[in-house]
């Protein structure tokens, strides 16, 4: 019973914390994405072709490593049971990807284009410390960063 | 950009307002609905292992009864000498349980029971699954009359004639395993609360139990000695011992002191 109570104190805490940072976060982001909005990343099916001289080719990447708190990680565990959309991983996953591209793009501050992006995903968890299951993913974004003559 | 590139995006630049890759609900809200589901299934597992342990023990036979206990003598004190108080005491309580054999014909079809008394400080009486009633020496250096030692004999009484410990471990096992079973593969975490949900069940569970004891043994001295002057004398007794705050009994297996002479009264 003094687990239980525990426990409870544990999820008062973390979801106000968690609700805080997570918040901020999606603030900061929203910021970050307005003011890089008139730097694109695009994603070809074809070639890009343009008349334009390039002076400059260059890979960049951006990776972000974002962990649940331990209330997402509570709420999930019996999201696992019952099964369906695992609502509270879904702002990590989002969180994450939207930070890896930015930092890509923040990276490519000088570039007038990213072309090709790429995004790779990857659980933090591993076999060891699989016990705690608190969700941490790092997304890693990257993609060519061209420059045109002035 | 110039007209020649074959993708021109200027035009097309623009905040996508709508997050459409996080459902809009709030954490919270999904906290409770899942919180909700689990204790829903905890509760129908519990009251269906009850249902099922009441269904077959009711009807099982006292020859049946006595077998089953008989794998299940746990914790027997080792023979001794008794002092002379003790002995006093013996022979008093074993006088009292013949009143309350007598006023009840159910009762003469059990088995004999044992009364012993256990040398622990603490205030308390138990009776184990092979049918021995124990008195601790604190509880006996605390009773004064055999009014308040009838309702205490009469309630452990109470919880073996009403088949309450192979109830608790039927209920136990079949609800615990089905738990087990269930929960495979969600996790330590959710596999833990379930079990502290089973746990706030069981204590509702043990209580009922207490108050079933309860309301018997009240019957009973009030059929022997016309009051329940004992049991309430009893309870009030227990209640200036423990000093424990009514919050405290929410997660103990029995009711507060308080309850149960509130119980009685009505």
């Amino acid at each position: 019973m003094g687990d239980l109570l525990l426990i409870i104190v544990i999820l008062g805490v973390t979801y106000a914390t968690g609700s805080i940072i997570e918040k901020n976060h999606f603030k900061k982001i929203r910021q970050r994405e307005i003011a890089l909005v008139k730097k694109p990343v695009v994603t070809f099916g074809k070639k890009l072709t343009t008349s334009k001289k390039i002076k400059n080719v260059e890979l960049v990447t951006g990776e972000a490593a974002i962990s649940g708190d331990y209330f997402k990680t509570f709420v999930s565990a019996f999201r696992n049971f019952f099964g369906g959309r695992m609502v509270s991983f879904e702002s990590i996953m989002d969180r994450a990807r939207r930070e890896a591209v930015l930092r890509m793009r923040e990276k490519a501050k000088n570039a007038d284009i990213i072309v090709n992006l790429r995004l790779e995903t990857a659980m933090l968890n591993t076999e060891d410390n699989n016990n705690n299951q608190l969700p941490k993913v790092s997304v890693i974004a990257y993609g060519t960063a061209i420059t045109y003559e002035r | 950009m110039n007209g020649e590139d074959n993708y021109s995006y200027e035009n097309q630049i623009d905040i996508i307002e709508d997050n459409v890759n996080v459902t809009k609900t709030s954490d919270i809200k999904e906290f409770f609905i899942l919180i909700g589901g689990i204790v829903l299934l905890i509760f129908t597992i519990l009251f269906l292992s009850d249902l099922a342990m009441r269904f077959f023990l009711d009807k099982m036979t006292y020859e049946t009864q006595t077998k089953i206990e008989s794998f299940l003598t746990l914790d027997a004190l080792p023979e001794r000498t008794y002092s002379e108080n003790e002995q006093i005491w013996l022979n008093r309580l074993n006088n009292i349980n013949n009143k309350i054999i007598a006023q009840d014909d159910e009762l003469k079809k059990l088995k004999p029971l044992n009364i012993d008394i256990s040398t622990k400080k603490e205030i308390n009486a138990y009776i184990l699954p092979n049918g021995n009633i124990y008195f601790t020496t604190g509880i006996l250096n605390n009773l004064k009359t055999d009014e308040q030692a009838a309702f205490v004999l009469a309630h452990e009484i109470a919880h073996y004639k009403n088949r309450d410990h192979l109830k608790s471990i039927g209920r136990s096992i079949l609800a615990l395993t089905t738990i087990s079973i269930i929960g495979c593969g969600s996790g330590d975490l959710a596999h833990k609360i379930m079990y502290s949900i089973y746990d706030i069940g069981d204590l509702r569970y043990s209580k009922r139990q207490e108050i079933e004891a309860d309301r018997y043994a009240n019957e009973v001295i009030k059929k022997i000695y016309g009051t329940n002057k004992g049991a309430i004398e009893f309870f009030q007794l227990i209640d200036k011992n423990q000093k424990l705050p009514e919050f405290v009994h929410y997660f103990s297996t029995h009711p507060s002191p308080q309850t149960r002479i509130r119980l009685l009264g009505n």
